[in-house]
């Protein structure tokens, strides 16, 4: 079963490509394996009660492994998971230490008309947001039509009272126009422990029109409580140095979210409230020089059943030296309808791209227009400094953080990441 | 119009377009990678600078990565994983959509400041207000059982 999870799982894929690279070291086995490998090892402290000071030292490995040629279709293999051990206390140890995200085969038709996956897999398409144990197909059939299709049980189910009676069905059909329009219909049903937890359908367009206007969206539709879930739309109308885009959401809590076992607790309840929002608003772009960047973002949001409604306005600008160099502000503002649901927010960023040195820098101050614990504002502040070597195959990089907020006092974080790259 | 209505005027919508279409040949397929971003040279990751609006493959300003291209950008992924596959691994996506991760992105990108990354700082106390105003865009990354452990030791 590819239900596994936890560290010997993850153990045994990075020891199988080891074994595999260490065996055919000059053969086109090893021409073919791409390895790109993430240890992060944090320290900070932690108070619990009558614990002041526990000292916490988590390290974690995020390891992927891609098997096949890169730039050519064919037969390839993906995997990818992370694990965690604590070197300082046992803080973390009632939660999961390590998770299989993805491992499946590929393959891909030399034309690309036709390519199948199976394994564990994401789907992001349609109506799916999805981790699927299973096959997945995707067909480009004449006449500019797309179909695709999946079927399996749903990863993210597994530790539900076993995988018995799970599973999961849907597709996606989609025809589009060179450069006119995309439309496509999909479908998902879902079941938890042998009962159907959830039947989606949906649509989803994208029309360009003269004066390269677009309009893009999406909507779905909950069949099982027979209503609208979401809807959402998006108008992008450039303007010479200036591009406008309002756009336009709605969604109906008892039909967006799911109130069975395969929906996370904190939302099942929201299933129940009759409630539905509404945001709308506009972004605006400016482009007067390539190296400057200012974008702004104004959302209101208007409930059915409850007092009161939030704006938000939000303002990004950012300095561009290269495309990773670059210094940047933003400011937002959260009007809601009580002190309690307002902030002002401000940040400010650098990133400085000297290969193979670099430094980056990040401040953060949110401040509550009502307290919370005593503290009315919340600090952020990092920086990081860090070195490639062996051609940036391997990277080192160090950040230290502060966080002073309504959950942390003067609280310090170092993190030191390995970041090493084979075969790419 | 009620929603069986609606899908089957999408339907017919699709059919016409499908004869339309009969005298446009088949559609483009992406290549399975751009060439690294980082040696073109480039400043933003906007794709027009080098494709132009001319749209002979694809609409290329749709996926300019625009400062708020993270918070839209399902519009587009759900439609072609194709064209974000080119740049992007799954292991990319998996930063904020995965069935379990227990570091949120800003931490385990931590020095990558050029990322948009949700939740960067103390987000503990301003999710507060984000879950109560939107709590659609907290379900999109915590809505199932595995996703949502770390809202456990307070939600239950």
């Amino acid at each position: 079963m590819i239900a596994v999870h936890g560290r010997g799982l993850l153990l045994v894929v990075l020891a199988l490509s080891l074994l595999f690279f260490i065996a055919f070291p000059g053969s086109g086995f090893s021409a073919d394996l791409r390895l790109t490998s993430d240890t992060i090892l944090q320290s900070f402290k932690r108070d619990l009660p009558g614990e002041p000071d526990r000292k916490v030292a988590p390290v974690y490995e995020y390891l992927q492994v891609d098997y096949g040629k890169k730039e050519e279709a064919g037969l390839s293999f993906h995997g990818y998971g992370w694990m965690r051990i604590n070197l300082g206390d046992d803080y973390f140890d009632d939660t999961t230490e390590a998770e299989l995200l993805y491992a499946y085969l590929e393959y891909d038709t030399p034309t690309q008309e036709f390519l199948v996956r199976a394994g564990r897999f994401y789907v992001f398409e349609g109506v799916a947001n999805e981790a699927v144990d299973g096959v997945y197909g995707r067909k480009h059939l004449p006449n500019n039509i797309t179909l695709s299709a999946y079927a399996g049980q749903p990863a993210a189910l597994a530790n539900t009272n076993g995988r018995a009676g799970d599973y999961i069905v849907g597709g996606r059909v989609s025809h589009h126009h060179i450069g006119r329009y995309e439309f496509g219909v999909s479908y998902k049903t879902l079941a938890n422990d042998g009962g159907n937890d959830e039947q989606f359908a949906g649509f989803d367009g994208y029309v360009y029109l003269p004066a390269r206007i677009s309009l893009q969206g999406t909507s779905v539709y909950n069949l099982k409580t027979d209503g609208w879930a979401e809807h959402f739309y998006e108008l992008r109308v450039p303007m010479g140095p200036v591009e406008v885009r309002p756009f336009y959401q709605k969604y109906r809590y008892d039909d967006f979210f799911v109130d069975q076992g395969s929906s996370a607790f904190p939302f099942r309840f929201l299933a129940g409230t009759g409630n539905s929002l509404e945001v709308f608003g506009t972004e605006a772009y400016l482009y007067l020089d390539e190296r400057f960047e200012l974008a702004g973002r104004l959302k209101h949001y208007e409930y059915d059943r409850r007092d009161g409604s939030a704006d938000y306005y939000s303002l990004i600008s950012t300095w561009k030296i290269q495309i990773l160099s670059q210094v940047g502000i933003e400011l937002g503002r959260m009007d809601g309808d009580q002190d309690r649901h307002r902030f002002t927010l401000a940040r400010g960023f650098f990133y400085w791209d000297a290969r193979p040195w670099f430094v980056s820098g990040d401040a953060m101050l949110v401040d509550y227009d009502r307290q919370k614990f005593g503290k009315d504002q919340a600090w952020f502040a990092s920086l990081g400094f860090g070195r490639g070597f062996l051609g940036e195959r391997l990277k080192l990089k160090f950040s230290l953080d502060y966080s002073d907020d309504p959950y942390l006092d003067d609280n310090f974080r170092t993190t030191l990441v390995a970041h090493y790259r084979y075969g790419h | 119009m009620n929603a069986k209505k609606f899908f089957l005027f999408v339907l017919l919508g699709l059919f016409a377009g499908v004869l339309i279409s009969c005298v446009a040949g088949n559609g483009y397929r992406p290549p399975k990678t751009h060439p690294p971003i980082y040696e073109l040279g480039e400043r933003r990751v906007y794709c027009v600078r080098c494709h132009g609006h001319e749209n002979k493959e694809m609409v290329y300003e749709r996926y300019n990565h625009t400062p708020f291209f993270t918070d839209n950008h399902r519009l587009v992924t759900y439609q072609d994983e194709a064209v974000c596959a080119m740049c992007h691994d799954q292991s990319f996506c998996n930063s904020c959509h995965a069935t379990r991760v227990e570091l949120k992105p800003s931490l385990r990108n931590q020095t990558e400041t050029f990322r948009r990354t949700q939740h960067r700082g103390d987000y503990l106390s301003r999710h507060q207000i984000d879950g109560r105003i939107d709590p659609t865009s907290c379900f999109r990354c915590h809505g199932n059982p595995k996703a949502s452990q770390t809202c456990r030791p307070c939600h239950g």
